[in-house]
C-alpha cells in the first residue's frame, strides 16, 4: 500500500532509473576472482590492475561490498588450503624451505589483492568495522598454515631441533629460521610468543639444567664459568642471528637461572677451586667473570660480597693476632697495606670498582685492624720508620703515595687518640733528634691527619714545629750574644720545649758537669732576658752530646751519646774506676735510666768504651766501672744511643694506655655535659648512644667509662638522676 | 626524457595522455598500479586504460596532477573547475583517490 | 550489517574532491549545470553524495526535486531547522533507497501526514521529529511500521499519553527522547517493555515518585533527564553516568542501593535550580570521586561541604546560589581537577576570590558576572595563568586604581591581566571602564574574543584594537563611537563578527559601507541587518536557533533600544538539552547575535 502511495510523488524524469543486470555482482566477482586464482598461480602478468581496480570499485558502490569481501574471505581459504596441502607434503628438510617459500609467495599475493582491493579498504572496511585485507590475509594464514594440526606441531619441532642441534655444536640454516620466525611476528607477537617462544623457553631450561648438572660434578669453578659465558653468549647471539629481539632477555633469563642461580653456592664454594682460592692466587679473570655472570641473577653479588668479606676478615685476623708477626712492627703494618693493595687490585680489575665491594673490604679491614689494640702504637711506628730512614730518595709523589695509605689505615682505626699519643712520641723524637728525613713529608702528614681529624687533633703536633723552629732563631740570637766571649768550652745547642705540647714527663735533672753547667747557666741569662715571665727547667734525660775521647794508644773517637752518659763518661775525666753507687751519687740519674746509660756504654760490643766489672749481662748495684783504655774501633765517629725508641715493652704500655684512658676522661665529660646542654633530659642508653657518636671519630667510648664520667657528673651536681625515673639524668644549670 | 619517467593514461574514448610518471602519482591509485608488486600489465607497459573516464575529464584529471604539483611547491593560483563537469570529475577524483 | 558513511577526511577535503564539491555547491547556477547527470549522480559513492547534499543545504541551495537525485546515495540526511521542510519534501526522502537516518527536528512546516513518506522505511535506524510542533498521535502511527528504529527522538512534539504508550512497539529502541511530552507514570510503565534503552528523556513530563520506580526496569540506562518533574527520587540504576534533575524537588538519587554495594559511576549531575533540602541526604548514595560536570546553578543549596569530596569535577557551576566569601573554602579542595567556575550571580567579593589564589591551577574558565568583584580581584586572577575565558561583564571593575590622596597617579589595573597568557576570551560588559584602562588589553595578542562594554568607551579603543591580530571576536557596546571613527577603522585581520549595539551615533549608511568594505565581517548593529543567508555561510553551529533568535532578537531591540538583557519566558520551549549544552560550552556561542545571557541555559 504503502508503495503504490509513494509512487504518486515521485517524478517523471526519474522513473526509468538504469537497473543493474541482476548478474552483475555475480559476474564481476568472477572477474575478481578469477584474478586471485591467477596471481596465486603466478600468472598476473596478464591481468590489467586498472579492470580489477574498477571492477572492485563497483561492487563497492553498488553496495555489494559484503559479497567482495566474503568472497575474498572464501577464496583466500581456499588457496591457502592448498597451499597447507603443499607444505605438510614436503619431506623432512625441505619442510621450512617449502613453508618459506610459500609464505613469500602469499605475502607478495596479498599486496596485489589489497592493491587491486584499495577502494573496498578505504570505504568499505571502516564503516563496516571489519578487518582490512592485509590484516585479513595474515589471520588467514595464521588459521590455516600455522595453526592448522598438521603444521602447528611440526613447524615448533622443527625449529626447536634446529635450535638443539646448534647448541650441539652443528652449523643450520639460520636465513631459513630466521625468516620463518619474522614470519611468526608478522602474525603478530602473540603467534610468535604461543607458538614458538613459549615452547623455546621451556626446552632451553631442561636443557641447561641438565647440562648445568654435567659441567658442575666435572669441572673446577672457572671451567663452569667459562663454560657458562660462553652458552650465555651464544644465546644472545643467536636472539641477534633469528629470533626476535624481545626474547633476548627472557631466553638469558633461563640461562642465567639454569647454570647461575641454581649452582652459585655449590661454586663459590668449590673445594680447591672456589672464591678464596681465587682471591688467594689473584685469578682476575676468573673472578671478573664470576662477577659478570652473577650480577646477572638476584643475590649473586651480595654472595660473592658476603664470602670475600669473611675471607678478609679471616686473613686479618691471622695477620694481627699472630704474636710472631707482631713483632716487628714495620713488617706488620706492611702486610696489612700489601694486603689491602692486593684486594684493591681484585676490585679494580675484577669488580668493576664496585662500591659495595669496596664498602666491603673497607669495613673487613676496619674490623680486624682493631682486633689488636697494638695497631696504632703500630702504625705510628711505620711512620717513625718511614720519616726516619724510609723514604730517602723517595721523590714527592711517592711519599704521598706511602703516607696516603698510612692515613687510609689511620681511618680503619677506632682509638685514633691511642695513635694520637704514641705519634706525638715518636714524632718528638723525630724532631728532637733531628732524625727526620723531609719537612715537607712530616707537615704533609700532618695537613692530612687535620683534614681527617681536625684542627683540634694536631693543634699540639703543629706547635712542636713551631718550637723547632723558635729554637733555632733562639740559639742564633744565643750565639750572636755571646760571640765576645767566646772560649773554647762546649758548645750549646738548646731546644726549648712549650710545655704541654710535648710529650715529657717531667723529670728532675741530673747533675751537669761543671763545664756544661756554666754555659747552660749563660743560656738562661740570655733567655730570660729576651723572654719575661718565663720559666725555663732542663730536660736533661732527652739531649744529647758529642764528646772527644783519647784513648789507651792514643786513637782518638768522636762519641755521640745522650745527655746522661755525657755525664757518666765526664766523671771518668777524674777517676779511673768508679762503682755505680759513685755514679749514681754524682749524676742522681734516676735509676732505671742510669742503668740503661752504662749498659749501652759498657756492654755493647764495639761501643764498650767502659769496661763493668763483673762481666754479667746486667747492671748490678755492685758493679764497677773502668775506662776502658783498649777500646779500639774502626770508626772514629761513634754513636752511643741508649736504646731506641721501639716497640713499647709491656710496662710502657699499659703506662701509655693509663693515659689515653686518663685523657679520654675528660672528653667523654664534655661530650656528656655537650649532649645534656643541649637536650636537658635524657635516658642513660640514650646518653652512651649520643657520646658514642660525637666521639667515634677519634676513639670507641666504653659504655662503662662513660657510665662512670656520668656518675662523676652527678657527684659534681652537672647532673641529676630523676626523682622517679631513676635511668633518666637531668642536665643542672 | 626517460621513457621509464613517463606513463601514458588512455581515455575511454582511446585519447592518450603521455605525463610525468611523478604528476601521475599524485593519484593514490595509479602509484599502487605502477608499484604494486607482481608484474600487472599497466606498470610492465607504463600504460593505463581508463574506459570509465572521458577524454574531457581525464584531461581535466592530468591538469590537476601538475597543478598540484605545482601548488605543493608552493605557487598559489586557483584550479578553475568548469560546473558541468564537477560531479563526474569529483568521482574520477574519488575513483583516482585524489 | 550496518553501513555507517565515512566522513571525508582531510586528505579528500583538500584534494580534487574537495575543489569538486566546492564548484558544484558554488550557487543555483552550479547546480543547474549538473542536476540533469542522471547516470553520474545514480553512481555517486554515499560519502560524496550526504557531503554534497549538506553543503547544498547549508547554502539553502536545496528544493524538494532536487532531494530526488540524492536517492541512491544518501545514507543520512540532517535538515534540522530547516522551515522549508514539507511532506513534499519527506515524499522524496521516502523514496531513499539507503536512508538510515533522519533529522528534521525543529521543521515546522511538518505535519502528521509528512511522516507517512517513512511508513516502512526498514533501513531507518535514527528519526529525529524534535520540535515538529504539528506532529500528534496520528503522524506518529506511521513510524511504529519502522521495526528496526533504534533512536527516536520526538520531545516537545504535540504527541499524547496515548501516542507514547504506542511507542512500546518499537522493541529496538536503545535512544528514546521524549522531553516536554505529558509522559505519564502509566505511559512510562507500558514503555518498561524496552529493555534496551540506555537513553532516555522525559524533562517536564508528568512523572511522578510513583512512576519513577519503573525505571528500574531499564537496567541498561546511562542517560537519564528528568528535570521539570515532580519526581524527587530515582532510583538506582546500576548504568547511569548522567543525570538531569534540574528543577526537581530532591529527596534522594539511587535509593534502595545496599550499603556496601558500589553506586553506579555518575559522571555528569545537572541540579540546576534544584530544591534540595538536604544534599547530603540526596547524595547519600552517590558515589563524589566519579564526578566531573556538576551544576547547582539556581538551587538552594546552603552548604557547598559537599563539593570537597567530588575530587574529580572540572567543570562546577555555582552561578545564583548563594555561595560567598565565607562559604567558598570547600572549592579549595577541587583545585587540582578543576577546568571550569561559574561563579556569576552570586554575592562573591574579591576578598572570597583571594581565597582561590594558587588553589586553581588548572581552570581555564572563569565567570564572574554580576557579582561584586572589583580592581582588586584582577591581581588574584592574574596568578591564575591557564585561563582561557574570564568573564568580569556587571562587576566593579574600573580598570584604574587610584593612589591613595588626591593625587593624579592611577595605576592601570588591568596590566595584571597580561600576566594570563592563554587568555581567548574576555568580557567587560556593562563595566565603568574608559578608554585609557582598556588599552593594556590590546598588548593580548593571544585574545580571540573581547567583549566591552561602557558609556565611556570612543573611537580610540576600536582603533586600538586593530593590533589584536588573533582577534575574531570584537564587541564595542554602547560606546560614543562615531562614523568618522569606523571609516577610518582598520580591523584586526582575523575578526569575523564585530558588535557594535548600542553604539547610538553610528549611522547606517556607515555600516553599509564599512560591510562592504569588509564582507568577510558579520556587523551587528540595530541600524544593520544582514540577510539571512549569509549567516548559514558563517557558522557550523546551530543553524536553527540562531535563525530564529536573531529575528526575534532584532524585532525586540528595535523597540527597546538600549535595555541590557531580556530573557525568555521559558527557554525549555525553544531548545533541547543538547542544543543549550552546545551553546553554552561552544566559546563562540556570542555569534549569536542575541546577548549571551539570553541563550545561556536555565536547566
Amino acid at each position: 500500500m504503502s508503495t503504490q502511495k509513494r509512487r504518486n510523488f515521485q517524478i517523471e524524469a526519474f522513473k526509468h532509473r538504469v537497473v543493474v543486470d541482476p548478474k552483475y555482482a555475480e559476474k564481476t566477482w568472477n572477474i575478481l576472482e578469477h584474478a586471485i586464482h591467477e596471481i596465486y598461480n603466478h600468472n598476473a602478468s596478464g591481468l590489467s590492475f586498472e579492470e580489477l581496480y574498477r571492477n572492485a570499485y563497483n561492487m563497492v558502490l553498488h553496495k555489494f561490498g559484503e559479497k567482495l569481501y566474503s568472497g575474498l574471505v572464501t577464496t583466500m581459504t581456499m588457496h591457502l588450503r592448498e597451499i597447507s596441502k603443499s607444505i605438510e607434503d614436503a619431506q623432512g628438510g625441505s619442510f621450512l624451505e617449502e613453508l618459506n617459500r610459500k609464505w613469500a609467495d602469499h605475502n607478495k599475493a596479498l599486496q596485489m589483492i589489497r592493491d587491486i582491493l584499495m577502494y573496498m579498504d578505504r570505504t568499505f572496511i571502516p564503516s563496516t568495522h571489519k578487518t582490512p585485507v592485509h590484516a585479513l590475509g595474515l589471520n588467514l594464514w595464521r588459521d590455516n598454515i600455522i595453526h592448522s594440526s598438521n603444521i602447528q606441531t611440526r613447524l615448533l619441532n622443527t625449529l626447536l631441533d634446529l635450535v638443539q642441534e646448534e647448541r650441539t655444536g652443528e652449523i643450520i640454516d639460520r636465513w631459513l629460521v630466521r625468516n620463518v620466525i619474522m614470519m611468526l611476528m608478522d602474525l603478530g607477537s602473540a603467534v610468535y610468543q604461543e607458538d614458538f617462544e613459549k615452547h623455546f623457553l621451556n626446552v632451553s631450561a631442561n636443557f641447561y639444567s641438565v647440562e648445568s648438572q654435567q659441567f658442575i660434578e666435572c669441572c673446577d669453578c672457572g671451567d663452569y664459568l667459562k663454560k657458562a659465558e660462553r652458552r650465555l653468549n651464544e644465546e644472545m647471539e643467536r636472539v641477534s642471528q633469528y629470533l626476535d629481539p624481545s626474547s633476548e632477555a627472557k631466553i638469558t633469563n633461563v640461562v642465567e637461572k639454569e647454570m647461575i642461580a641454581n649452582h652459585m653456592h655449590r661454586l663459590v664454594h668449590m673445594e680447591n677451586s672456589g672464591l678464596v682460592n681465587m682471591l688467594v692466587d689473584d685469578k682476575y679473570e676468573d673472578l671478573g667473570r664470576m662477577y659478570s655472570l652473577f650480577r646477572r641473577v638476584p643475590d649473586g653479588l651480595s654472595l660473592i660480597r658476603d664470602v670475600m668479606t669473611s675471607h678478609i676478615r679471616d686473613t686479618g685476623r691471622q695477620l694481627v693476632t699472630d704474636p710472631e708477626k707482631a713483632r716487628n712492627p714495620v713488617d706488620f703494618v706492611q702486610r696489612l697495606l700489601d694486603e689491602k693493595d692486593k684486594h684493591d687490585k681484585i676490585i679494580s680489575m675484577a669488580f668493576n670498582n664496585d662500591k659495595t665491594f669496596q664498602n666491603a673490604l673497607n669495613s673487613s679491614f676496619e674490623y680486624f685492624i682493631n682486633l689488636n689494640p697494638r695497631s696504632p702504637e703500630f702504625i705510628s711506628l711505620f711512620v717513625d720508620e718511614k720519616l726516619r730512614k724510609g723514604l730517602k730518595g723517595y721523590s714527592e709523589e711517592d711519599v704521598e703515595v706511602v703516607l696516603d695509605k698510612v692515613m687510609m689505615l689511620f681511618r680503619y682505626l677506632q682509638e685514633k687518640d691511642v695513635f694520637e699519643k704514641y705519634y706525638k712520641q715518636h714524632l718528638a723524637k723525630r724532631l728532637l733528634s733531628g732524625k727526620t728525613v723531609s719537612d715537607d713529608a712530616e707537615r704533609s702528614l700532618i695537613v692530612k691527619l687535620k683534614t681527617e681529624c681536625g684542627y683540634q687533633f694536631t693543634s699540639k703536633l703543629e706547635g712542636m714545629f713551631t718550637d723547632m723552629k723558635t729554637s733555632q732563631d733562639t740559639m742564633q740570637g744565643f750565639h750572636a750574644s755571646q760571640a765576645t766571649n767566646l772560649g773554647d768550652g762546649p758548645t750549646l745547642v738548646v731546644q726549648v720545649l712549650t710545655t704541654g705540647s710535648w710529650p715529657t714527663q717531667p723529670s728532675p735533672a741530673c747533675n751537669l758537669p761543671a763545664e756544661i753547667l756554666g754555659v747552660c747557666e749563660k743560656f738562661r741569662m740570655y733567655y730570660l732576658g729576651t723572654h719575661t715571665g718565663r720559666r725555663l727547667s732542663w730536660q736533661t734525660n732527652m739531649g744529647t752530646a758529642d764528646l772527644k775521647a783519647t784513648f789507651g794508644k792514643g786513637q782518638k773517637h768522636e762519641l755521640n751519646v745522650s745527655t746522661y752518659q755525657m755525664c757518666i763518661l765526664m766523671l771518668f775525666n777524674n777517676a779511673d774506676r768508679l762503682s755505680y753507687k759513685e755514679i749514681e751519687q754524682a749524676t742522681e740519674i734516676p735509676a732505671s735510666d742510669l742503668k740503661r746509660s752504662l749498659q749501652s756504654l759498657a756492654l755493647i760490643k764495639g761501643k764498650n768504651v767502659l769496661r763493668k766489672e763483673p762481666m754479667s749481662k746486667d747492671i748490678g748495684e755492685d758493679d764497677a766501672f773502668f775506662f776502658n783504655d783498649k777500646f779500639t774501633s774502626k770508626f772514629i765517629k761513634l754513636k752511643i744511643n741508649t736504646v731506641n725508641a721501639q716497640k713499647e715493652s709491656e710496662p710502657e704500655k699499659q703506662e701509655t694506655r693509663q693515659r689515653v684512658e686518663e685523657d679520654r676522661k675528660p672528653q667523654v665529660e664534655a661530650a656528656i655535659v655537650r649532649i645534656m646542654k643541649s637536650r636537658r633530659v635524657l635516658d642513660h642508653n640514650n646518653i652512651v648512644a649520643e657520646v658514642t657518636k660525637q666521639l667515634q671519630s677519634r676513639f670507641l667510648p666504653n659504655p662503662v667509662v662513660i657510665k662512670k664520667r656520668i656518675e662523676s657528673l652527678i657527684e659534681r651536681e652537672f647532673l641529676e638522676r630523676d626523682k622517679v625515673d631513676r635511668k633518666l639524668y637531668r642536665y643542672l644549670a | 626524457m626517460k621513457k621509464e619517467e613517463m606513463v601514458t593514461l588512455i581515455s575511454a574514448e582511446g585519447f592518450e595522455f603521455v605525463i610525468d610518471k611523478k604528476a601521475a602519482m599524485v593519484s593514490q591509485t595509479i602509484r599502487n598500479m605502477l608499484t604494486s608488486p607482481g608484474s600487472f600489465a599497466e606498470s610492465r607497459e607504463g600504460k593505463v586504460t581508463f574506459p570509465e573516464i572521458s577524454t574531457a575529464i581525464l584531461e581535466k584529471i592530468c591538469q590537476y596532477f601538475y597543478w598540484s604539483l605545482q601548488y605543493a611547491s608552493g605557487k598559489e593560483t586557483e584550479f578553475h573547475i568548469e560546473p558541468e563537469m564537477t560531479l563526474e570529475l569529483m568521482m574520477a577524483a574519488n575513483y583516482l583517490h585524489t | 550489517m550496518e553501513i555507517q558513511s565515512q566522513p571525508l577526511d582531510q586528505e579528500e577535503m583538500g584534494g580534487l574532491i574537495g575543489l569538486c564539491i566546492d564548484a558544484a555547491t558554488k550557487n543555483s547556477e552550479s547546480v543547474e549545470k549538473w542536476r540533469r547527470q542522471r547516470r553520474t549522480l545514480e553512481r555517486m559513492p554515499t560519502h560524496l553524495g550526504e557531503v554534497v547534499l549538506q553543503r547544498l543545504l547549508s547554502r539553502k541551495l536545496v528544493y524538494p526535486s532536487l532531494l530526488e537525485i540524492f536517492q541512491h546515495c544518501v545514507g543520512s540526511i540532517n535538515l534540522r531547522g530547516e522551515n522549508l521542510v514539507d511532506a513534499e519534501w519527506m515524499a522524496y526522502l521516502g523514496a531513499y533507497r539507503y536512508l538510515h537516518s533522519i533529522n528534521v527536528s525543529g521543521c515546522r512546516g511538518i505535519n502528521n501526514s509528512s511522516l507517512w513518506a517513512l511508513t516502512g522505511m526498514d533501513t531507518l535506524k535514527e528519526v529525529d521529529i524534535s520540535r515538529c510542533s504539528k506532529l500528534t498521535d496520528a503522524g506518529i502511527v506511521h513510524l511504529l511500521s519502522i521495526s528496526k528504529l533504534e533512536k527516536l527522538f520526538v520531545s516537545q512534539t504535540g504527541l499524547t499519553e496515548k501516542g507514547i504508550i504506542q511507542l512500546s512497539s518499537l522493541r529496538k529502541l536503545s535512544v528514546l527522547d521524549l522531553g516536554g511530552l505529558p509522559v505519564t507514570d502509566l505511559a512510562l510503565s507500558s514503555l518498561q517493555v524496552l529493555t534496551k534503552l540506555e537513553y532516555l528523556d522525559i524533562w517536564g513530563s508528568k512523572i511522578s515518585d510513583g512512576g519513577a520506580a519503573v525505571l528500574k526496569m531499564f537496567s541498561k540506562l546511562n542517560f537519564l533527564n528528568v528535570a521539570w518533574t515532580n519526581v524527587t527520587k530515582v532510583p538506582h540504576l546500576p548504568n547511569l553516568t548522567c543525570l538531569n534533575m534540574s528543577n526537581c524537588t530532591i529527596h534522594s538519587i539511587f535509593e534502595g542501593l545496599a550499603d556496601r554495594e558500589e553506586g553506579p559511576h555518575l559522571r555528569k549531575l545537572l541540579l540546576s535550580g534544584a530544591t534540595l533540602s538536604d544534599i547530603n541526604d540526596a547524595l547519600l548514595h552517590v558515589e563524589p570521586r566519579h564526578i566531573f560536570f556538576l551544576n547547582v546553578s539556581q538551587s538552594t543549596l546552603q552548604d557547598f561541604e559537599f563539593l570537597g569530596n567530588m575530587t574529580a569535577l572540572e567543570h562546577l557551576d555555582l552561578s545564583f546560589t548563594r555561595i560567598r566569601d565565607n562559604n567558598i573554602s570547600p572549592i579549595l579542595l577541587l583545585g587540582e581537577s578543576l577546568r571550569y567556575l561559574n561563579l556569576s550571580n552570586t554575592r562573591l567579593t574579591s576578598t572570597g576570590l583571594g581565597l582561590l589564589v594558587g588553589n586553581l591551577p588548572h581552570i581555564e574558565s572563569l565567570l564572574l558576572t554580576h557579582t561584586g568583584v572589583d580592581d582588586s580581584a584582577l591581581s588574584y586572577i592574574s596568578t591564575m595563568e591557564s585561563l582561557k575565558v574570564l568573564d568580569l561583564s556587571n562587576t566593579n571593575i574600573k580598570g584604574l586604581h587610584y593612589l591613595v590622596g588626591h593625587s593624579p597617579d592611577q595605576i592601570l589595573t588591568l596590566v595584571e591581566l597580561q600576566n594570563l597568557k592563554h587568555l581567548e576570551r574576555l568580557d567587560l560588559e556593562e563595566t565603568q571602564i574608559r578608554d585609557e584602562a582598556v588599552l593594556p588589553l590590546f598588548g593580548m595578542l593571544g585574545l580571540k574574543s573581547l567583549s566591552l562594554k561602557s558609556d565611556f568607551l570612543t573611537d580610540i579603543s576600536l582603533h586600538a584594537s586593530s593590533s589584536l591580530v588573533n582577534l575574531k571576536f570584537l564587541g564595542i557596546r554602547g560606546a560614543v563611537l562615531t562614523d568618522a571613527g569606523l571609516q577610518t577603522f582598520n580591523p584586526p585581520p582575523m575578526l569575523e563578527i564585530l558588535d557594535l549595539r548600542d553604539c547610538w551615533l553610528v549611522t547606517a549608511d556607515v555600516l553599509l559601507a564599512f560591510c562592504e568594505r569588509h564582507p568577510r565581517i558579520v556587523v551587528k548593529h540595530e541600524q544593520y541587518q544582514r540577510p539571512v543567508q549569509d549567516l548559514y555561510a558563517f557558522g557550523n553551529f546551530s543553524a536553527t536557533g540562531a535563525s530564529k533568535a536573531m529575528q526575534l532578537r532584532s524585532k525586540k531591540t528595535k523597540t527597546s533600544c538600549g535595555v541590557g538583557r531580556e530573557s525568555f519566558a521559558d527557554e525549555r520551549l525553544r531548545y533541547t538539552r543538547e542544543e543549550l549544552l552546545e551553546l553554552e560550552f561552544s566559546p563562540w556561542s556570542r555569534a549569536l547575535p542575541s546577548n549571551s545571557g539570553a541563550v545561556m541555559p536555565k536547566m
